[in-house]
């Protein structure tokens, strides 16, 4: 995973290829950089190594959840303030409480619409 | 004639096999459309940045169309979840017809429902076997009104 320079950086965690992709196109088209993990354990060992301005996250994923990862997320001083967004097909109340009580800054359900989420980010960055 | 019993087991292995199979290779044709949709969305955002209005125009235009691309094809990764919960609670069927000892129904009732990632894929499960399983009856959240939703805390 290579962070590009002179721009704000996303990290997005999903295990779905296609998802993956889809944020990275929404994310490039208005010129944020992006750097991709497949779950949360690959997530959290990228960011033990760099600091990024804003993460996207998967919430069911192997080796570690989403909601795990923005505990661990958390947990290290570089990301205490980076906002941490939850990507989910989850709409239950229950979960978004899981996740708001570990520390993300917001959740969207999927499927997400790329103007909103585009708008979301202006708002948070 | 003595008729042979039903292979429920081997059945649902070889049912199971077939949604994988499907699944595998829908989803790689989806990489491809996503690499494809992905590239026209690039193209829209550097055209929209040119100088000459009437090609920026047309990247707007490019733009929009992909964004709207972008939006429907995720409803094959949540139709992909669906069919992998499907695959999966075959497996756990199999599992439990296949063990010496059959589990009781309210044990692997409750490890199918716990494979749903979907509101309404509880739903359907809660209003065909809730009563059997003992899960929740009603469910407060529209999870139609919720697709898209953005909520920041």
């Amino acid at each position: 995973m290579n962070v590009e320079k002179n721009m704000r950086t996303i990290l997005t965690v999903d295990d779905s290829t296609s998802m993956r992709q889809m944020v990275r196109a929404t994310l490039q088209s208005a010129g944020y950089g992006v750097v991709e993990a497949t779950d949360g354990q690959e997530a959290l060992e990228f960011a033990r190594t760099k600091a990024v301005d804003l993460v996207i996250s998967d919430v069911n994923m192997p080796r570690m959840d989403g909601i795990t990862l923005v505990s661990e997320l958390r947990a290290l001083p570089s990301y205490r303030l980076t906002p941490l967004l939850l990507l989910t097909t989850e709409s239950s109340r229950e979960k978004k409480l899981e996740g708001k009580r570990a520390g993300a800054t917001g959740w969207i359900v999927k499927p997400f619409n790329p103007a909103q989420l585009l708008a979301t980010l202006t708002r948070l960055l | 004639m003595k008729q042979s019993p039903i292979p429920f087991p081997p059945l649902l292995e070889l049912t199971a096999s077939q949604l994988e199979v499907a699944l595998q290779n829908s989803c790689s044709q989806l990489e491809r459309l996503a690499n494809s949709i992905a590239a026209f969305a690039r193209l829209g955002s550097e055209m929209s940045a040119h100088s000459d209005p009437a090609i920026a125009q047309q990247g707007a235009r490019v733009s929009a169309e992909a964004e709207r691309a972008l939006f429907a094809m995720q409803y094959h990764d949540q139709f992909a979840q669906r069919v992998q919960h499907v695959r999966d609670a075959l497996g756990d069927l199999h599992d439990a017809m296949a063990a010496p000892v059959t589990p009781p129904a309210a044990v692997l009732l409750a490890v199918i429902r716990s494979r749903y990632t979907m509101e309404d894929e509880r739903r359907l499960f809660d209003v065909v076997l809730g009563q059997l399983a003992g899960s929740p009856t009603s469910h407060a959240d529209d999870h139609e009104a919720l697709r898209g939703s953005v909520e920041l805390f």
